[in-house]
């Protein structure tokens, strides 16, 4: 594999030249790990490293066909910023905005579910590294995923729904006594105040329609706790809402 | 819907305006896995001026690599300091380590990254990350670094 800065320039030549796939080859084996390097730098937000290495491919492959070796400029240097172009169209066209909160509610489920199931083998809640351990995530991505979990839970109390309405006016609308709440605005920060779980029960049941058998599955739980936590955190909203 | 009274907490970093006031400034070793603390601060301190979620992106990883470069040379005893600034649209990250050993080549060509050393690879990063960038050489075991991003006006 050709590694010296002299052989690459002169395969960057012959290429150049010859437009040869074989020679393309070689420079881009020989760019395999730089590629890597910067894929890494953009994996932590769970996007499969090996998608990331193929997408900086792609760029690396660009860079090679834009590149003009008579200019004088290095290629791993004019490679770097074509692939970290490439990374970043491909999180603002497909990744970021769209997907990255339904794979942080996966996470987040995943997470909940091993939470439960530590919890009983432990005997005690379990630590951010043996979730890493158990999940096969990286400790960083599990404190990222809580830490972003968080935000974009409270975010999205009051977002619109899939049928335009939100969990703030279905809640509101589902419950009388929710009803005579004069401004619904009310119910954010009380919503906020929930536990993180039983906020994403309530969500999975008033705004994504799921039954409870549907969010015991994707939770973790029986259904009967499902039950009993869609009870009790109705309970303490209303209670809530009855005393302010 | 009545309206509230002011907040005891009200402050301009709350309302987004920025200003000495609203500057952040957190220290910790310099070990790579701490890094996240980093990143996380950054994350939600972008977030509170409005940053769009493309940018609040950018700008973690930028932090994150900030941090890598900064940290060329740390030791067991190094501190890395971050100070977070905004001030008329611009959010400042500035960067220092201390306790850097001397003598650390980070410029030095790897053939795993096609030849480009770490710092310039880091280099190379930050400059498609943020609007501005600066990583100066060790002195006297000390290494500074900074970023700089713009926030865009909305719908830009």
């Amino acid at each position: 594999m050709p590694g010296a800065d002299g052989e690459i320039d002169a395969l960057l030549r012959r290429y150049a030249q010859t437009r040869d796939l074989a020679v393309r080859d070689e420079i881009l084996t020989a760019h395999l790990g730089l590629v890597e390097q910067l894929a890494r730098r953009f994996a932590r937000r769970g996007e499969p490293l090996d998608d990331l290495v193929q997408v900086g491919a792609i760029g690396l492959i660009k860079a090679l066909d834009r590149f003009d070796p008579d200019l004088g400029f290095a290629f791993a240097a004019f490679a770097t910023t074509t692939v970290v172009g490439e990374l970043k169209r491909h999180f603002r066209d497909k990744g970021w905005a769209v997907r990255a909160p339904r794979r942080i509610q996966e996470l987040y489920l995943q997470i909940g579910r091993l939470v439960e199931e530590l919890s009983q083998e432990l005997g005690r809640a379990p630590t951010v590294r043996e979730l890493a351990a158990a999940s096969g995530a990286s400790e960083q991505d599990i404190i990222e995923a809580l830490e972003a979990t968080h935000s974009y839970r409270v975010a999205s109390l009051d977002a619109p729904a899939g049928d335009g309405g939100s969990l703030l006016a279905i809640l509101a609308g589902t419950d009388r006594s929710l009803e005579r709440a004069d401004d619904r605005l009310a119910l954010l920060p009380l919503l906020a105040a929930l536990p993180e779980r039983e906020r994403l029960i309530l969500e999975l049941r008033f705004v994504e329609d799921l039954t409870q058998s549907e969010i015991a599955n994707r939770v973790g739980v029986s259904q009967m706790h499902v039950s009993r936590l869609i009870a009790r955190s109705l309970a303490t909203l209303r209670a809530h809402l009855v005393a302010d | 819907m009545s309206t509230d009274p002011p907040s005891p907490l009200a402050h301009p970093a709350r309302r987004g305006v920025g200003g000495p006031g609203s500057d952040v400034e957190i220290s910790m070793s310099a070990d790579p896995e701490m890094h996240v603390l980093a990143r996380l601060t950054a994350s939600a301190y972008a977030s509170r001026f409005d940053f769009d979620l493309d940018d609040i992106e950018d700008l973690r990883l930028a932090v994150g690599e900030l941090c890598i470069a900064c940290s060329a040379g740390a030791t067991a005893a190094s501190r890395l300091t971050l100070r977070f600034a905004y001030h008329l649209s611009s959010l400042r990250v500035e960067c220092t380590v201390t306790a850097v050993a001397s003598g650390v080549d980070d410029d030095a060509g790897n053939p795993l990254l096609g030849g480009l050393s770490p710092g310039e690879l880091s280099r190379r990063i930050l400059a498609e990350l943020v609007d501005a960038y600066r990583v100066e050489p060790a002195a006297a075991g000390v290494r500074r670094g900074s970023i700089e991003m713009r926030r865009r006006a909305a719908g830009s």
